[in-house]
């Protein structure tokens, strides 16, 4: 707050610049008032169960002393005085061991505070005050008992830091603290809700921010819209209703699952025999496509060209920049086997049938190639034309082959770029 | 004596489990500040040292409930300052006692040009007229001005009404003056 006046200011500032030196003196009486180090000696449950002797007798003292005259309880409590002292030095040390009766403790507060009543009324320091002598009147006429216990209980709203609800430090109040596998998430994802409460006898109530809940300790939840949901958890003892704990709202976030699709038409006619795929996917960024042909793609349509008949299952999986994944799998049937339309034998005798081989399909495609023909040793020929086709001829040795079979491979790149590269068998005969 | 951000979490650690010279460093640390605190709200110089060994102790006790997410200083003045009126609270019953606001309106005292004279003071002179400022009257100054409270949060620490705290303020100011004025006089 800045709206201090100029005097405020002042005295503020003077204020803010006192020091006081260090003196060890102080730190040794706070030293003597602290519980001992832990490894202490049972010193202290001898000293708590005195603090409870003294404490009770008191206790019985004060209570008795109930309805009678201020004098008279004036002169029981100054009589006290000296043991007083001794149990208020050491209320400190029975507080460590917090196995005392609520009701020692608030008799040590009694009595902590009649020493310092009868201190005060000794010597009340403001003649100036017109309200002084209204407080002499009412401290005189009250009896000291309830005037005591007034005070307790005003102790106990007073001191903030202090304030621990009865109840909680005595029965175990369940957590609503919990964990979830991941705070961001896909549509359909699942998701563990985990609490971290140890105590049994607990209800739980999960709020799952849609108006869906759950009463299982561990629920596992998806959520089937995408957005920001938050749960919360609220813990209930189920020995005492009133004992709840209520969490935080955690917030989740919940992105969009791509839904995914796809489907195909078969170009069998062509020279090559293509499968165009049509990818139906949503909320997609990416795409991967296994064909099962030894084939991957990511384009998002891609052409494809099944040399094997038989069945192939077809793989799609559509992702998102959240990283949200989702598969699906079709079956597709390949009915014929191709390979370049390749014939399986030629005859190289000059009778102008099939006296030359190329595989048809190069001869429509007009496409570089390269086509290469080997034999047990390895490379004869070697071809780049359609006007180059193999007639036999043995670039090794410039000699012709033999009767036999031999082996073909072409390679070249498809409209999409991508290398395409067929094998084959070929008989030669004379 | 100062300490980096990272002794302090590891002293204030070992004073959770009890260490002795953890405790010490921390209360020579914080002991010049914080005794400062007390003597705002005690009537002497042994009065502030009894409530500030008190509150040390509350210190001590409630440790382990200290967040280190909040300020340590500010968590420690908390205590200081409700320890200080929980005794002003114990000692007496004065709080509850003093609402007249009814005269207060012709009391309020304005801005005073001779307040300049008050800014040469000794510090002990200013600290000496707040400790013989009744309770009730040193509870809700030091709140107020030394803690920044509104008067509705002095009036809800101390259980008494707005109009109570501000008149109270009123009264306080008036009555801090008269203090200082007799210092500077008896100075000169």
């Amino acid at each position: 707050m800045s709206n201090l006046d100029g005097f405020e200011k002042i005295v503020k500032d003077k204020l803010q610049q006192q020091q006081y030196d260090y003196d060890s003196s102080q730190w040794n009486a706070i030293e003597k008032r602290l519980p001992p180090p832990k490894k202490g000696f049972p010193w202290k449950y001898i000293a708590a169960a005195s603090t409870f002797t003294i404490a009770s007798i008191l206790l019985w003292q004060l209570q008795n002393t109930e309805n009678q005259p201020v004098k008279t309880s004036d002169i029981s409590i100054s009589a006290l005085t000296d043991s007083l002292k001794i149990t208020s030095k050491e209320s400190y040390i029975s507080n460590s061991t917090k196995q005392i009766d609520e009701g020692i403790e608030s008799a040590i507060i009694v009595d902590d505070h009649a020493l310092i009543e009868m201190d005060q009324t000794g010597q009340i320091d403001e003649p100036e005050n017109v309200d002084n002598t209204i407080e002499k009147v009412v401290i005189n006429q009250v009896p000291v008992e309830p005037l005591l216990k007034d005070e307790t209980q005003e102790y106990s709203n007073l001191s903030e830091i202090d304030k621990v609800d009865p109840q909680s430090s005595k029965i175990a109040r369940p957590s609503a603290q919990f964990t979830i596998t991941a705070k961001e998430a896909c549509v359909g994802e699942k998701l563990t809700f985990n609490s971290l409460n140890k105590l049994e006898d607990t209800r739980y109530n999960w709020d799952f921010g849609n108006g869906e809940t759950s009463e299982n300790r561990f629920p596992v939840y998806s959520y089937k819209v995408p957005g920001i949901y938050y749960v919360q958890l609220k813990a209930t003892s189920t020995k005492h209703e009133e004992i709840i704990n209520v969490s935080d709202k955690i917030a989740i976030q919940i992105n969009p699952t791509p839904s995914v699709d796809f489907s195909w038409v078969e170009n069998t006619y062509n020279a090559v025999p293509t499968v165009e795929f049509t990818n139906l996917s949503e909320h997609a960024d990416s795409w991967n496509w296994n064909f099962q042909n030894g084939i991957i793609s990511d384009e998002k349509n891609p052409i494809i060209t099944f040399k094997k008949k038989g069945f192939y299952q077809i793989t799609l999986t559509a992702s998102n920049v959240h990283g949200c994944v989702k598969i699906s799998q079709q079956e597709l049937e390949v009915v014929t086997d191709y390979n370049l339309l390749a014939p399986n034998s030629f005859t190289p005798n000059a009778d102008g049938i099939n006296d030359d081989f190329i595989p048809e399909a190069l001869k429509i495609l007009n496409v570089g190639f390269e086509m290469t023909i080997f034999d047990k040793r390895g490379l004869i020929y070697q071809s780049r034309s359609l006007s180059n086709p193999w007639t036999g001829e043995n670039q090794r040795d410039g000699g012709f082959c033999t009767q036999g079979a031999y082996v073909w491979i072409v390679k070249y790149k498809n409209q999409q770029g991508i290398d395409q590269i067929y094998k084959g068998t070929i008989n030669l005969l004379h | 004596m100062n300490l980096t951000e990272k002794q302090l979490q590891n002293t204030i650690k070992k004073s959770i489990k009890k260490d002795r010279k953890s405790q010490e460093l921390l209360f020579k640390t914080y002991y010049s500040k914080m005794m400062a605190v007390c003597m705002r709200y005690s009537r002497d110089h042994d009065t502030a040292q009894d409530v500030c060994q008190s509150g040390f102790i509350k210190v001590f006790e409630k440790l382990e409930h200290y967040n280190f997410g909040g300020s340590f200083e500010g968590w420690l003045r908390r205590i200081m300052v409700n320890t200080s009126i929980d005794y002003i609270r114990k000692s007496k019953k004065e709080l509850k006692i003093i609402e007249d606001e009814s005269r207060i309106e012709t009391d309020v005292f304005h801005e005073d040009e001779n307040d300049n004279n008050f800014v040469g003071l000794p510090v002990a002179d200013v600290i000496e007229a707040i400790q013989q400022l009744s309770p009730a009257y040193k509870a809700v100054f030091n709140l107020y001005v030394m803690e920044d409270y509104s008067h509705q949060e002095v009036a809800d620490a101390l259980g008494i009404s707005q109009g109570t705290s501000k008149s109270n303020l009123a009264k306080a100011k008036k009555k801090l003056r008269t203090l200082l004025k007799n210092k500077i006089k008896y100075d000169v």
